[in-house]
């Protein structure tokens, strides 16, 4: 056998065979070693082993590397490990390069990889500790916040527990007393948002995501038989929660009957997916699920711009409970904040103008013609939209359908592609 | 040097932070129960979402509103006095690199046992003892459960203050961008401790760099050390004359009235919190 020659490790009796360069047998079977006491070895494993079914497109998310002449190499992100594979021309797998990373639970507890970590308060402070098992503590009413994408555990910590006592699904005295369960996302730079917008349209498919999305799903998965637990996204959170439930949906996990509570606080990612997504799963939804700040442009675009009027669409054409009542109520209440957030701006906005004009020219007229017409503007906005919405409503409403019919051929188009 | 808390660039250099000017700093003053503490503390500049507390002019220790923490033999009353965060912003707006958590508290052990004085000595090197072991004794990499934080580290007495006083770090072995956490202890009253605690937070190194990139060479820490160690420094205690009466009760006949020179890193395992 010469040094590159695939051996085969799954799919020997059944399915589709998946092979491993000989070179990299010996790291692989490393890591089956590992996956007895590691969980996010076992998830490697079980994801690799995966591929024989043939359905890899449904458990592992596939990202194309580059079409080659006769064949599609693709590259998969699994907790502590990254491979690269292809898939011949018979139909089988073959593994190409397979880079484990053996201290993997270190670095979680370090706060260089994410990780679920349990929080408490101790002496006014919070602390947290790895949960190396990868599951939330089992208690009735558990809070699981995933954080944004910090790079400190500490500081995740002050932004959770603030973002938490803020959903109104727990509050501060609860979070001091019980605790809470952090998932945890290293990282530089904060998920999605106006900044990175690509990233927040597309959450439920990011690469960047993948990582941390398989282990919130892992600790999701193993979390239905504990009653009451509320999930709650800050920030940029609100994407790997959408990912994560894009691979529970995959596998068709439901928390019809768990009683969990779900919410976005001040999300940063598309809205509309994740809260569909968590309908699709079995997660209740209020009739307000999320809350974003107006005035904060990476909330406010990051969410999509009408991500409040697209989730109550949704609700009214899933939920028989929300009526088109509600749903008009729920769209001139859209309407209304981002023209009181537009009011708010053209006022500081006239303000300055003010100020500076009167320094400038000592002439208040250029300032209050400023502030006349940014006034009137703001003022004039919110009955043009209310009259907008009144006269136009079914037709908003079918264009509400046509754009939802677009994105999901669009998705389509994706998914044939890449997957 | 635009040292300002708006990111609008990554860092990709080492970077020396700014924080908060020390010289600036108002007078904390607050009276314990006729005991008069006073220190230096930069007012909270922090973009993080949290709530900062002020402290009262003056406090009761028997009406005081106190927080449980710990468990079995490690259990403590704590009131918190004080809370302020201040970031530490990086050059040319590279946004906030870290942070210090800072607090004031008064401890006291849960089950006060008779003849208990934190004016001696050794009772104090023990309340040290208890409250590090509940606060860092439980921390253990998952790998191997080796303790990740070394405390007290760079113990040294406070010989200018009118009581006897500890100062000394917590350091973490592994988690490099945590700490050191700078703490001083010190009596007043017989049962209660005040604890003056900084806790430093940089952040971490981004995962893309190369995993030896250690946080010494990515972001300074002595900007953070400097302020923490200058309002730990700050800090004037005028005992009450009951206060001093206790004092001179716990130290009546003893030899040797000063806190030991030198205090070891305690160790931690886990069979040990079982007892806790």
């Amino acid at each position: 056998m010469s040094s590159t020659s695939p051996v085969p490790i799954a799919g020997l009796n059944s399915g589709i065979r998946v092979n491993i360069q000989s070179d990299l047998h010996g790291t692989y079977q490393k890591m089956e070693l590992l996956a007895q006491n590691n969980h996010w070895a076992r998830l490697v494993v079980q994801h690799i082993n995966a591929l024989s079914s043939g359905q890899f497109k449904k458990n592992v998310y596939v990202k194309d590397t580059g079409r080659l002449a006769d064949f599609c190499e693709y590259s998969i992100v699994l907790p502590g490990c990254t491979a690269t594979f292809h898939k011949t021309q018979s139909g089988e797998f073959n593994i190409l390069t397979f880079e484990p990373s053996e201290d993997y639970h270190n670095q979680q507890a370090l706060g260089k990889k994410p990780g679920l970590f349990r929080a408490k308060m101790v002496n006014s402070e919070w602390t947290a500790s790895l949960l190396p098992n990868g599951k939330i503590t089992d208690t009735v009413g558990n809070t699981v916040i995933v954080s944004d994408q910090y790079p400190s555990v500490g500081r995740a910590l002050e932004h959770g527990s603030s973002a938490a006592s803020a959903s109104g699904l727990t509050s501060s005295a609860d979070l001091e007393l019980q605790g809470f369960d952090l998932h945890f996302t290293h990282g530089k730079n904060r998920i999605g948002g106006f900044r990175n917008s690509v990233q927040a349209r597309n959450a439920a498919t990011d690469p960047d995501l993948h990582e941390s999305a398989i282990l919130l799903a892992h600790s999701m998965k193993n979390s239905t038989n504990i009653k009451g637990v509320k999930w709650i996204s800050e920030g940029g959170g609100s994407g790997v929660l959408t990912q994560a439930m894009q691979i529970l949906k995959n596998q068709n996990v439901s928390f019809t009957n768990a009683g969990h509570h779900i919410f976005f606080e001040g999300v940063r990612t598309n809205i509309a997916t994740a809260e569909q997504l968590a309908r699709d799963i079995g997660l209740p939804l209020k009739r307000y699920a999320h809350s974003k700040n107006l005035l904060n442009l990476n909330q406010l675009i990051g969410s999509g711009l009408m991500g409040g009027v697209i989730t109550s669409y949704q609700k009214f054409r899933q939920e028989k409970k929300h009526t088109a009542l509600k749903f008009g109520m729920d769209m001139f209440k859209e309407f209304g904040e981002h023209t009181s957030a537009l009011g708010t701006v053209g006022l500081t906005g006239s303000v300055i103008g003010t100020a500076a004009m009167s320094a400038v020219t000592s002439v208040g007229i250029g300032a209050g013609v400023t502030a006349a017409i940014t006034l009137s503007a703001s003022a004039l906005a919110l009955p043009a939209s209310i009259a907008f919405c009144m006269a136009a409503g079914p037709k908003a409403i079918s264009a509400l359908d046509k754009v939802a019919v677009a994105n999901s051929k669009k998705y389509k188009d994706i998914k044939a592609r890449y997957l | 040097m635009l040292n300002w808390s708006i990111a609008l660039r990554t860092q990709t250099t080492y970077e020396r932070p700014k924080g908060p000017n020390f010289q600036r700093a108002p007078w904390t003053k607050i009276d314990i129960d006729g005991t008069q503490v006073k220190f230096k503390a930069p007012r909270s500049q922090s973009k993080l979402p949290v709530e900062v507390v002020n402290p009262d002019y003056s406090y009761d220790l028997s009406k005081t509103h106190t927080q449980l923490f710990g468990e079995g033999d490690y259990r403590w009353r704590s009131t918190l006095l004080m809370k302020r965060y201040w970031d530490f912003n990086g050059s040319w707006l590279v946004g906030d690199c870290g942070f210090i958590k800072m607090f004031a508290l008064i401890m006291s052990p849960f089950n006060i046992t008779e003849g208990l004085n934190f004016f001696h000595p050794r009772a104090l090197e023990n309340g040290v003892a208890n409250y590090l072991t509940h606060f860092y004794g439980e921390r253990f990499l998952p790998s191997n459960n080796e303790q990740m934080w070394l405390a007290p580290v760079n113990w040294q007495p406070q010989i200018h203050l009118p009581c006897i006083a500890a100062r000394f770090d917590a350091v973490s072995k592994f988690a490099l961008h945590d700490g050191p956490d700078a703490m001083l202890m010190l009596p007043i009253s017989k049962h209660h401790i005040l604890l003056l605690r900084c806790v430093i937070l940089r952040n971490n190194v981004p995962a893309d760099l190369a995993p030896s990139f250690a946080i010494d060479e990515w972001i300074d820490h002595k900007p953070f050390l400097e302020l923490a160690n200058q309002v730990l420094d700050s800090l004037e205690v005028t005992l009450s004359p009951e206060a001093k009466a206790q004092q001179e009760e716990a130290l009546q006949g003893l030899q040797d009235k000063s806190l030991i020179s030198e205090f070891p890193p305690l160790q931690w395992t886990k069979s040990d919190l079982a007892l806790g």
